[in-house]
């Protein structure tokens, strides 16, 4: 049984076996050592808050990191208008070499799209999210379910900014403003 | 499927005239909501 939840010290001896694809990944070792050295201290600082799929023995007790994703508050800033709107952004997102084309990393993206949607219904504005991937990485974003699109494709790049270089911006709108009337659940009631 | 660390607010340029804005809308919400029901954390059983 895989379960997405909060990352936490007590799944700390699981980080080492962490290991992605080296086919899938220009610097794999990133991941795991994320998880053991830089999890923790993110979230104690509010850098940014990690989600773990994490697989369970039947004996209830961890086997196994499947994947992980972390985000943090973020702007999408219009620069034309200069402009910006609250978003959300995924800053590490990884499936384990054993777990891949199991829909983990939809999950956990989608884990953190549902964040942005629960945060605008209840909390605090997030209009868009966002995230710069590697170019392996664009076409995951791109899947159906999920609907990135590279900011390139609507937007003219800004001369002379380097913070998307190597990568692609990629970001998505949160239809907050339809999703709330039509999904409505216990808090309306409350 | 790794996305970059990189620190910088998202930041872009004019709109491009014509393009569609790519939107998590409520399809896409629900077919989330289904997914991740799969990986919720199952509640405890009360040892007695």
């Amino acid at each position: 049984m895989i379960t997405i939840e909060k990352w936490s010290t007590r799944f700390g001896a699981l980080a080492q076996g962490f290991i992605v694809s080296t086919n899938r990944c220009q610097n794999p070792d990133h991941f795991s050592q994320y998880l053991q050295w830089c999890a923790t201290p993110d979230m104690q600082q509010g850098r940014s808050f990690t989600y773990v799929a994490v697989e369970y023995k039947d004996d209830g007790t961890p086997l196994a990191i499947a994947g992980f994703v972390s985000a943090r508050a973020n702007a999408f800033v219009d620069n034309d208008r200069r402009c910006g709107d609250p978003a959300i952004e995924i800053t590490e997102l990884a499936v384990a070499a054993p777990y891949t084309r199991q829909g983990i990393g939809l999950a956990l993206t989608g884990k953190i799209l549902e964040l942005g949607v629960k945060l605008a219904r209840e909390y605090i504005g997030v209009r868009f999210a966002v995230l710069r991937a590697t170019n392996e990485a664009r076409g995951f974003y791109e899947n159906k379910a999920l609907g990135f699109r590279s900011a390139d494709e609507t937007f003219e790049a800004v001369p002379g900014l380097e913070g998307n270089q190597g990568c692609v911006p990629m970001y998505l709108r949160l239809a907050v403003e339809e999703i709330t009337p039509q999904c409505s659940s216990e808090d309306e009631e409350a | 499927m790794a996305a970059n660390t990189c620190t910088m607010p998202f930041i872009v340029g004019k709109r491009k005239p014509n393009t569609e804005e790519p939107v998590y809308d409520v399809k896409r919400h629900l077919v989330m909501q289904e997914l991740l029901r799969k990986y919720e954390p199952k509640p405890k059983k009360d040892k007695k």
